[in-house]
């Protein structure tokens, strides 16, 4: 970056704590147990993907950890802080891009930076959207974008708050399976750019592979992580790599019973 | 010559004419054949004369002035009072559940009804015929504006969390926009409203300049010439006001896919 940053955005990436973390909803007058009990532990600059299937409460964990839904029992810090309601530190990302429609691509990136001297803002936005590519739309109203350039729009609009944390709620689930592949790339780039800690949720498997330095596999009532695996594969990854197949199958086996996973594989 | 200059012209405004057409033909026939008493139903050369001698004249201009600027003063205080009102509805649940019955209770009495109580309290003069057309248009901007308040999307509100934006900057930046498509509808219900009003106030408050002179003056003159042209000329304005404020309400949603349906 060519200015001097005000605020040291991207030195130290924090380290995630969560322990004993519990959540209660009441649905229908009966009392439902989304979380229970889920203990992680992510590493200062450390990608974790989180994968479930629905309703197991993944989405549930990581607004807590955004702070927009209080937890009923246990601990969670972010670099020993405990959260406390939402932060311009822990950015997150939606499966919907949540650009508001009555702005353009930039003023939706800047959204946030009110406070900003205009200059700064404007550079920082400016900066934001080159990260993600998307010059040349910053005049663009968001019903002119596809899904994958609003969510670029998305990311941008987090990346000004120059984040510690990232946290990534399916963010590309609702985008065609090449432009996800292409997303996917783009996340890591900008991941290894900006050095802040990740908590990605997702449904997909081979997302949170590619992706992860650990896969938290979480199970569904009440809403707990049942196992973590590490992902030892070098980076950049390949997805039709064997260990990378060895890696996807052993974490399906977790979802499915084996003989499913050995249909799924000889196809 | 016709047939020329025909293509040219939008299909749409092309068939928008063709009622208005067809009543000048019929009206000019019924009176050049004097069907009726020319008393009751000038023809139209006549209404063209009173209106070149009536309306186009410095005097007149004078007038239209002097009613488009009550209209906008009794506007731009039913709108600022009526957003200010239908916000506070939509925010807050506490403010809706005290002011709502009474607004609805409001909205049943007929404008003209406050007249005896707003002459008494400001006299018959300019600063009652102002707050009788603000109180007319009042009702259909508190009640878009509350409407479209209440219906901001709670993914929005939740983002706004996330980025921690400030209350103030929260209502400019997302509550109004949100909001504004229904707010403008009601905005646009209110002009109109506004003009039907000022003519109201003209016509029924202390005679002062204004557009409905002419119609003033041909009631008491039992003239329909000065009638028909007053009615004209009162309804060219509003069809203007309504095209001005169409215009601004796409204008303001340019950001929608769809462009704003036309208003009836």
């Amino acid at each position: 970056m060519s200015t001097q940053a005000s605020t040291p955005s991207t030195v130290a990436a924090p380290p995630i704590t969560a322990r004993g973390v519990g959540k209660r909803f009441l649905s229908n007058g009966g009392e439902v147990v989304a979380l229970d009990g889920v203990d992680v532990e992510v590493k200062p600059g450390e990608f974790l993907s989180i994968i479930g299937g629905s309703g197991c409460g993944k989405s549930t964990f990581l607004r807590i950890l955004a702070g927009l839904e209080k937890r009923d029992a246990g601990h969670v810090a972010v670099d020993g802080t405990p959260i406390d309601g939402p932060s311009l530190d822990r950015g997150i990302m939606f499966q919907d891009s949540r650009l508001l429609p009555w702005l353009t691509v930039e003023k939706n990136v800047g959204f946030a930076l009110a406070h900003l001297p205009k200059a700064e803002a404007r550079e920082r936005v400016a900066e934001a959207i080159r990260v993600v590519g998307l010059e040349g739309f910053e005049k663009a109203w968001p019903h002119q974008l596809s899904g994958g350039m609003a969510q670029r729009a998305a990311i941008a609009r987090v990346l000004v708050n120059r984040p510690r944390v990232l946290l990534l709620d399916e963010p590309f689930g609702a985008l065609d399976a090449l432009t996800k592949i292409q997303m996917q790339q783009e996340l890591l780039r900008i991941w290894q750019a900006e050095k802040s800690t990740v908590i990605l949720v997702t449904h997909d498997i081979e997302e949170a592979v590619f992706l992860g330095d650990r896969v938290a596999i979480m199970s569904s009532r009440p809403g707990t992580v049942r196992r973590i695996v590490d992902v030892n594969l070098s980076r950049p990854r390949d997805r039709s790599d064997s260990a990378f197949a060895s890696l996807r199958r052993k974490i399906y086996a977790e979802f499915f019973t084996v003989s499913d996973a050995e249909i799924e594989f000889q196809i | 010559m016709a047939a020329v200059a025909l293509p040219r012209i939008p299909p749409r405004l092309r068939r928008a004419v063709v009622l208005p057409a067809a009543i000048l033909v019929v009206w000019a026939f019924v009176a050049h054949h004097r069907f009726v008493d020319p008393n009751l139903i000038p023809s139209p050369r006549t209404v063209a004369s009173t209106f070149r001698s009536e309306v186009l004249t410095a005097e007149y201009a004078a007038c239209v002035a002097a009613s488009l600027k009550r209209t906008f003063a009794g506007y731009v205080i039913a709108v600022a009072v009526g957003i200010a009102i239908g916000t506070l509805l939509g925010v807050s649940r506490w403010a809706e559940r005290l002011v709502a019955p009474t607004f609805h209770a409001y909205r049943q009495i007929a404008p003209f009804a406050w007249i005896p109580l707003i002459s008494a309290w400001v006299g018959g003069g300019e600063p009652c015929k102002i707050a009788f057309i603000a109180v007319a248009s009042l009702a259909p901007v508190v009640f878009n504006t509350f409407q479209g308040v209440r219906a901001v999307a709670a993914e929005h509100v939740e983002l706004a969390r996330v980025l921690e934006v400030r209350r103030l900057r929260f209502a400019a930046g997302i509550v109004l926009p949100s909001a504004s498509a229904q707010i403008l509808t009601g905005l646009h219900l209110a002009l109109v409203t506004s003009w039907l009003a000022t003519f109201g106030s003209e016509f029924f408050l202390q005679i002062s300049p204004g557009v409905s002179r002419i119609l003033i003056e041909g009631r008491a003159l039992g003239r329909m010439d000065l009638v028909v042209v007053g009615v004209a000329v009162i309804g060219a304005i509003g069809f203007a006001l309504n095209a001005g404020i169409a215009a601004v309400e796409r204008w303001v949603l340019r950001w929608r896919p769809a462009q704003v349906a036309e208003h009836a």
